[in-house]
């Protein structure tokens, strides 16, 4: 694959992850914040802090759970590498 | 090895870590697709393999995300992470990457049988007289 390609890939892989993490944060934050009343149509300044303080924890969580998730995957990959130079 | 390295050409992953923030997890996910290189090479897999395993890698990554916040995360009076919420979303992460694990398996198995039934059935009926 030349340079150019991966480079487009990359990016491409990269916004569409975004999108999806966008998506879903929206979903979760409006489920989190906004009560299902629908009383009036203005956000109240509760919701809208709430809202603010959502994206700031989401977005947080984001990254901790991807550095665990690579540092689990690690795990794995060394423990499968012990495996194979064990039966090799 | 080094024809097994001819046959599947390997996604360069060092391409994308140029495109994405630095010390961010994403760039983090990417250097250990790096590291996973040497698996994939001895597996032979494919380059539009590796990029579908990727995708669906970043597709749980969201999913697991989304999961484990709407389920440990309920202090919003604060913006800060606190840390019963983020040891709390560690442990879901690990029981979910499990849980898929074990859902894996069981489905592996039913689908087994499955096709075991059908093939004992099959050769049932084609059981000359």
């Amino acid at each position: 694959m030349d340079p150019m390609k991966a480079q487009q890939l990359a990016a491409e892989l990269e916004v569409e992850m975004m999108a999806d993490m966008y998506n879903r944060m929206t979903n979760a934050c409006h489920r989190k914040c906004v009560p299902p009343h629908y009383k009036e149509a203005e956000l109240t300044k509760g919701e809208a802090v709430c809202l603010d303080r959502c994206v700031a924890k989401y977005l947080d969580l984001h990254e901790r759970l991807g550095r665990k998730l690579t540092e689990l995957s690690v795990q794995d990959e060394e423990m499968m590498r012990k495996a194979a130079v064990g039966s090799g | 090895m080094n024809a097994a390295c001819q046959r599947s050409s390997l996604v360069p992953f060092e391409i994308f870590l140029d495109s994405s923030p630095s010390k961010s997890a994403l760039h983090e996910l990417l250097q250990h697709a790096l590291r996973y290189r040497a698996v994939t090479m001895a597996m032979q897999v494919s380059e539009s393999d590796q990029i579908k395993q990727f995708k669906e890698f970043l597709g749980t990554y969201n999913k697991v995300t989304e999961n484990c916040f709407m389920d440990c995360v309920k202090d919003f009076t604060t913006r800060e992470v606190k840390p019963e919420e983020s040891s709390c979303s560690e442990s879901c992460l690990q029981k979910y990457l499990k849980m898929t694990q074990r859902i894996s398996m069981r489905f592996q198995e039913y689908h087994i049988q499955q096709n075991e039934a059908l093939a004992a059935k099959a050769g049932l009926l084609g059981q000359p007289r």
